[in-house]
């Protein structure tokens, strides 16, 4: 079977639509995380599909919901993947423009514009079928094993809202590359990818922020006002209707979807190609100046120094180190939100943000550092270049907990709370960041985002013990005597960074790339 | 006596899936140019790297004007320098601040530093653009701010792997040009580089390592006389020395 695959893949005609598609695809399939192979996918998907039959099964044994709040629950559900969808093709977008890869050889061979445009938008479409199908079909089995044959829509309209996001997101690019130009194009895209992308997590977890009470109370709010806005067949429920599997909202679904996409490719073709060509130029002969001043001295100053400025010079690491601490957020207040009034718990996400950030921020510093050799070649004790790594990565952190732990200390929260804050953002920013010193793997500084990449264990870490500090600033707010039990057994990644710390003199070079930490 | 040997190297050895380097033995003399020579993969930048203190040998010495290398990187480090073909630089800063963050890390003080920085970015062109940042220059401007880097602080041993690798022809010439100066001034240079013509033109003494280690040493007449060719240009003896090393199994 397989080799009958590789066989009629082989036969097709070079340069053709489908030639290229199987190229692109071949190429994604092969930049995958190395966990993302066959047995983990398959135990993933298995456990979708039991959450999709709990949940079918949970909704089979509820009274008989108004029409209209079930309109309303899967519009949004449809809204927010949509939403989804469009962060991750600005994004992407933005990449296949400035990330040139192989654009420039494929803009130089004799395939037609169009061709290229249909294939990467295409590869970009099938990406994001395949991405939410994974996540949503299995729930989608779950209600078709129960009868709910409307749910067999899902496989239609999740290539219909990929191709519409496509398309969207294509379009979107390109306006923002003739409003804001080259240079800022991909920075302004990249934040909106991810503020998209945020307001989709918010959308997603705002439900479970609720209590029992206020969510019947919310669902009666949005049943009410979907009525209050007219009949149930108008335009404004389409999206609900297709979800629903009636055949007239899917097929306009489709059209739409596909309508759009194959507009935009059309039209486009040229003014993408061209913008590609566009962007390559900008990277080359963009000038930006920076405040010239006298030299300083020192040099563990300079280290800290240069490590700032670089931070403070890249805002899309910025962003993406937030979009992190907003992920996070509703987690936090799903987990403690039992334990505490909403006042104290919104102050304590703050130990959660200086866990987070600090493990960026190490990362960054020691991790991502760009140019490994000039530091390894300077006479310095790589022990005296770690701390002013570290000191670096640590300053900023400092420079936004201390002063909100002030701010707190001195409300109705009383000293007590400031303490707390204080103290449990150092120990998150401590376990956090000489967790990532380490277990984290150099890369480049503009992979942060796909630093756990093939880490994933690490990743989850990171997040865990962040959270586990709120709950140990919880207990301390308790005056409980387990929150420094449990400090002290959060604290165990430190001995491990310190000796590594400890033994970063005695390194050497290591390796073709040579590396602060033995 | 020492001080006149810039670099001494003895049985330096290294492996990493198989054997890189393989024994070389090598001294450079005090303001010597010497050009290292050797085809794809014989371990002329693994050598490079291992005596610029970047990558530990498996066995074997380092001495830097008379300083054990591998005993006291720290103090070896402070008297050399290293440029690679792919520019050390940070995108985000801009010239001047690249230079005043090495001048840091060589420990210089800060108005030496600025002097320094303001003559070498205003010989190597580069004054003009010393506020913009690196991320928007051309591989030759990176490279000269490399370079500037590499000489801010002035060291007795500069080490330079490919240092005109994809430079145009004039920028080509004005790093040429600068290097010359600086052997000219006292600067022991050691340099590899494919472009034998490079060589002919700037080296004291020619060493062609293959294999990971060093098999033949001296002047470019040496090298003819070893070669059988008075007259012949360095790529011919190259290629000679080479092929008759590779007979010779």
């Amino acid at each position: 079977m397989k080799r009958r695959l590789v066989r009629a893949l082989a036969a097709l005609p070079p340069g053709s639509f489908l030639w290229l598609l199987q190229h692109e695809l071949r190429l994604r399939l092969r930049t995958n995380p190395s966990w993302m192979n066959a047995p983990i996918l398959g135990i993933t998907s298995a456990l979708l599909h039991l959450l999709g039959l709990m949940t079918a099964l949970g909704v089979s044994h509820l009274p008989g919901q108004p029409k209209a709040l079930t309109l309303t629950i899967l519009t949004i559900l449809l809204l927010s993947t949509l939403l989804f969808m469009l962060s991750t093709t600005l994004v992407t977008a933005t990449q296949a423009l400035y990330e040139r890869g192989d654009m420039d050889l494929l803009l130089s061979s004799p395939l037609s514009r169009r061709t290229i445009l249909w294939v990467r938008a295409g590869a970009m479409a099938a990406s994001l079928v395949a991405g939410s199908g994974f996540l949503l079909w299995p729930i989608a089995n779950g209600f078709i094993l129960f009868g709910y044959a409307g749910a067999f829509a899902a496989y239609l309209w999740v290539p219909a809202l990929a191709l519409f996001a496509t398309g969207l997101g294509i379009a979107l690019t390109l306006a923002l590359f003739r409003l804001v130009g080259p240079r800022r194009t991909r920075l302004v895209a990249q934040i909106i990818g991810v503020s998209t992308g945020i307001g989709f997590a918010v959308v997603f977890q705002g439900p479970n922020l609720l209590s029992a009470a206020e969510k019947q109370a919310l669902f009666q709010r949005l049943a009410a006002s979907a009525r209050a806005t007219g009949p149930l067949d108008g335009l404004l429920w389409l999206p609900g209707r297709a979800a629903m599997g009636e055949a007239g909202p899917l097929a306009v679904l489709l059209a739409a979807g596909g309508g759009l996409f194959a507009l935009v490719v059309w039209s486009f073709a040229r003014r993408f190609t061209g913008a590609v060509t566009a962007a390559g130029g900008a990277t080359a002969t963009t000038r930006r100046r920076s405040r010239a001043r006298r030299f300083r001295g020192g040099t563990l100053a300079i280290l800290r120094a240069k490590e700032l400025r670089l931070l403070a010079r890249d805002p899309w690491l910025l962003t993406q180190m937030s979009q992190q601490v907003v992920a996070i957020l509703p987690m936090g207040f799903l987990l403690f939100r039992h334990q505490m009034g909403f006042g104290s718990l919104a102050w304590l996400i703050l130990v959660a943000a200086a866990g987070v950030i600090s493990g960026g921020l190490v990362w960054l510093a020691v991790v991502g550092e760009e140019v490994p050799d000039l530091l390894a070649s300077a006479p310095l004790r790589p022990r005296a270049i770690l701390g002013a790594k570290l000191q670096a990565a640590y300053l900023p952190v400092a420079t936004f907990v201390l002063p909100l732990a002030f701010v707190a200390g001195t409300g109705p929260g009383g000293v007590w709370l400031g303490l707390t804050l204080a103290a449990c953002s150092a120990g998150a920013g401590l376990s956090v960041g000489m967790l990532d010193l380490q277990y984290a793997v150099p890369a480049k500084r503009g992979d942060f985002r796909l630093r756990h990449r093939g880490r994933v264990i690490l990743g989850a870490a990171e997040l865990l013990l962040a959270l586990a500090w709120v709950g140990v600033a919880t207990l301390m707010l308790a005056y409980s005597i387990w929150a420094l039990i449990l400090g002290i057994v959060l604290l165990a990644p430190v001995p491990g960074g310190l000796t590594k710390f400890g033994r970063a003199d005695r390194a050497g070079g290591t390796g073709p790339r040579p590396r602060l930490l033995p | 006596m020492e001080e006149r040997v810039a670099l001494r190297v003895r049985g330096l050895k290294k492996s990493f899936d198989k054997p890189a380097v393989t024994g070389l033995d090598l001294t450079v003399r005090a303001g010597e140019f010497y050009g290292l020579l050797g085809p794809n993969g014989a371990g002329k930048t693994t050598s490079l790297r291992m005596i610029a203190g970047l990558l530990r040998p498996d066995a074997g010495s380092v001495e830097i004007f008379g300083r054990d290398a591998l005993a006291d990187p720290v103090a070896a480090k402070r008297l050399i320098s290293w440029l690679p073909d792919e520019p050390m630089l940070y995108d985000k800063l801009t010239p001047l601040e690249y230079l005043e963050f090495v001048a840091g890390l060589w420990g210089m003080a800060a108005q030496e530093a600025e002097g320094r920085a303001r003559d070498l970015l205003e010989r190597l062109e580069l004054w003009d653009h010393r506020d913009e940042r690196c991320e928007g220059f051309s591989r030759g401007m990176k490279q000269k701010a490399a370079l500037a880097g590499a000489l801010i602080h002035d060291p007795r041993l500069l080490i330079l792997d490919e240092p005109l690798t994809g430079l145009d022809a004039a920028i080509a010439r004005q790093v040429k040009d600068l290097l010359l100066e600086r052997a000219r001034a006292g600067c022991t240079i050691i340099l590899t580089t494919h472009i034998l013509e490079v060589a002919e033109r700037l080296v004291d003494r020619i060493g062609i390592i293959r294999s990971g280690a060093l098999i033949v040493d001296g002047t470019l007449d040496e090298l003819r006389a070893k070669a059988g060719g008075a007259q012949a240009s360095l790529e011919d003896v190259f290629l000679s020395l080479v092929a008759a090393r590779e007979a010779a199994g």
